[in-house]
């Protein structure tokens, strides 16, 4: 069973002209959630909440769903520096004042689940709350994490996201805050014209270190043959790798095999042959590609890279070849390592 | 598809290994240690201490290293077979005590390295995900990793959990008064809070094709399970456990009746009776005798391992499959009356039944409930 995304919302933080220096207001929290119900909620949390309700076409303070359409709405977050500035803070507060300079009001701070638990709990979702939290590919990871959910049958609707905040110092040199989120839906949950894209496959891989330090270059080529059989032959296909600057070597590697893997399957991608993404937005920046490339159209592959070897790759397409393509797409068999 | 247990690891205040917690668990007389230094409080709350990992950068990932390592092992797994198989890591924190390193360059704030450490060291080459639902974390790693098998995206994974010592979750949990000040007591009528433990679990899941076509045993077989969120505050359980209840339902409906429940309980009053209560009304309303299903509550005498916890309920579900035994419940003096299960003092008891359900929940309400059956 393909799934299909339904809703898309995002908050980004920007660099004027790609650069420059940040600018701490660039998110207004009561335009986006209202004028109550966020103040005890940290960056993250409130990012997460105006991306999640944009995606489901909602806002913070209508009412949470009940019934059934709650037991099967589930929520999977992606994040890597949820908790980082409040650890720090309270890390910082501990070791001068004592544990009685932190207040209670911080300690949900503390979980890195928290985030997605208010989510869950502004929208009403009951079929689970999962967070993930590898660097940098775990938003694409709950995209991942969603299309398995759907096709096992555990929701009918689930919101996909990713928040962060970057941290302060050297960690978060060059990073941008943000949040993203997606509604995927099973074909029968979707309205007849809600879809944006098609979601029809997504693996998950790890790249380990080889001897010598560097990865694995078998372990690259089967990733890269795996991520070009979620595609299965088609042609002009968009191929994005989204990796963060320190990873452009192993982005460039893996980019450069599910290229010849894809042509050694019959297919062909667009252009000159897929483009490498500097994810600047920690988890959010997977989850922002996706996006863009639900919009563009067309038959696309995104892969989420890390520095320290996670690989995510989604494969979509837009709705349109879904309908035209519909009876021969039911028939597909399963890829090899892919889903179902 | 069938999904079985073929391996299984722990590193605990017991010490290196499944035996070791094993024999812990029987003797049910472990109480904890004064926790290091640090802690911002004039006095040092108590902790269930593990021995120290092998030698890695964070904490956390040295004692999931040791877990990994035996459940790996005892799988005899080899490299290629780890080439395409799957990693599932639950942790609350990961590696925090690189981020609770004085001011300096050392000093991290990205803690959730684990699974890149696990998977380099192993040359796990298949997913790799690290799932951080608070509490819960370590059942949702063992539900998740039997998903990936199950839909054919793997046909073995390594599911593990790790949480070590934080001095900023002992130190706030106790200043909030959620730590019971003398040692984990679950099912005693004074308790007074929980109690952190040190630890790291593993279990290596596999279609039962894939361990019969490598000539592995198989200890357990996991039959059912289920997930629900109460979406109803970001730290304590809706107090009618209708969603927990419902997680239980989900995982009973494809298994046999338990004989025990290994229960998340640690030592939270309204927590305790709520799952409590949540579970035993799924096993009624699906055929079962509460009063001769078996509770047990592991934390008594290895605390709360967090992302871990899940994971070593797996385990010792698979140990209580294999030896026919529940432990003994520990630092009991009167017994929990809000608790409708049979609650074994001594013992060891007879598992009345060849099943065990595993439960799971977690800060946000996120419930997983896991059901192991013995294998023919």
């Amino acid at each position: 069973m393909n799934v299909l995304l339904t809703g898309a919302g995002a908050v980004a933080e920007t660099l004027p002209d790609g650069a420059g220096d940040r600018d701490p207001a660039w998110f207004d929290p009561a335009a986006h959630l209202g004028r109550r119900g966020w103040k005890y909620f940290g960056p993250a949390t409130r990012y997460l909440l105006a991306a999640g309700h944009q995606a489901l076409g909602r806002r913070h303070d209508d009412p949470p769903l009940d019934g059934d359409p709650s037991l099967r709405l589930g929520v999977v977050t992606g994040t890597q520096y949820a908790i980082a500035r409040a650890h720090r803070r309270m890390d910082d507060t501990l070791r001068t004042e004592g544990v009685r300079g932190i207040s209670p009001a911080e300690v949900p701070a503390f979980s890195m689940s928290t985030p997605g638990s208010q989510l869950a709990i502004s929208t009403g979702a009951r079929a689970f709350s999962v967070t993930l939290t590898n660097p940098v590919t775990a938003g694409l990871e709950a995209v991942h994490f969603a299309l398995t959910a759907l096709r096992t049958g555990r929701a009918d609707r689930v919101v996909a996201a990713a928040t962060d905040q970057a941290p302060e110092g050297d960690e978060g040199h060059g990073l941008l805050d943000g949040a993203a989120a997606v509604v995927l839906s099973t074909p029968d949950a979707a309205g007849p014209d809600d879809a944006l894209a098609e979601i029809t496959g997504g693996l998950s891989r790890f790249l380990p270190r080889g001897p010598g330090g560097r990865r694995d270059p078998e372990a690259v080529a089967a990733a890269g043959a795996r991520v070009a059989a979620l595609a299965a032959g088609a042609h002009g296909v968009r191929l994005v790798v989204s990796a963060p600057a320190g990873a452009a070597p192993l982005a460039a590697a893996v980019l450069d095999a599910v290229a010849a893997a894809t042509a050694g399957a019959g297919g062909s991608l667009r252009g000159s042959g897929g483009r490498i993404t500097e994810a600047r937005h920690c988890t959010v920046s997977g989850m922002l590609e996706l996006t863009a490339l639900a919009r563009a159209g067309g038959t696309a592959l995104l892969v989420s890279l890390s520095d320290s070897g996670h690989l995510t790759a989604i494969a979509l397409r837009s709705p349109e070849e879904h309908r035209f393509h519909h009876s021969s797409a039911m028939q597909e068999p399963m890829g090899e390592g892919g889903i179902l | 598809m069938t999904v079985v247990v073929t391996g299984l690891g722990a590193m605990t205040c017991f010490g290196r290994g499944v035996d070791a917690l094993w024999e812990g668990l029987l003797r049910a007389d472990r109480r904890p240690v004064p926790a290091p230094n640090g802690c911002g409080l004039p006095e040092h709350p108590p902790l269930y201490a593990a021995p120290p990992g092998t030698g890695t950068p964070g904490r956390t990932s040295s004692l999931v290293v040791e877990a990994v390592a035996e459940a790996v092992a005892e799988a005899r797994l080899s490299r290629e077979d780890l080439f395409d198989a799957g990693l599932t890591v639950g942790t609350s924190l990961g590696d925090i005590d690189l981020a609770e390193l004085p001011d300096g360059p050392e000093r991290r704030t990205a803690t959730h390295g684990v699974s890149a450490v696990v998977a380099d060291r192993f040359g796990i080459g298949g997913s790799a995900h690290t799932l951080s639902t608070a509490c819960s974390a370590g059942a949702y790693a063992v539900g998740w990793g039997a998903r990936l098998i199950e839909t054919g995206q793997a046909d073995i994974v390594v599911a593990c959990g790790g949480d070590a010592f934080s001095r900023v979750a002992v130190g706030t949990l106790h200043r909030f008064g959620l730590l019971d000040p003398e040692c984990c007591r679950p099912f005693d009528t004074g308790r007074a809070g929980m109690v952190t433990g040190e630890g790291a679990a593993a279990v290596v899941l596999e279609s039962a094709e894939s361990a019969r076509r490598r000539g592995v045993t198989a200890q357990a077989a996991l039959t059912g399970q289920g997930w629900s969120c109460d979406a109803h505050h970001p730290m304590a359980p809706e107090p009618s456990g209708g969603q927990l209840r419902r997680a239980a339902a989900q995982a009973l409906a494809t298994s046999g009746l338990p004989g025990a429940v290994v229960l998340h309980r640690a030592g939270v009053a309204l927590n305790d009776s709520v799952e409590s209560t949540a579970v035993s009304e799924a096993v009624t309303a699906a055929g079962g005798d509460i009063t001769r299903t078996a509770g047990y509550a592991p934390k008594a005498v290895m605390g709360h391992t967090a992302g871990a916890a899940g994971v070593f309920g797996c385990v010792i579900a698979a140990r209580m499959l294999r030896t026919g035994l529940v432990p003994p419940n520990a630092h009991v003096t009167e017994v929990d009356p809000t608790c409708p299960m049979d609650v074994p003092l001594v013992g060891p008891v007879p598992l009345p039944r060849p099943a065990v359900l595993v439960s799971g929940t977690g800060f946000g309400a996120n419930n997983a409930v896991l059901a192991w059956e013995a294998v023919a």
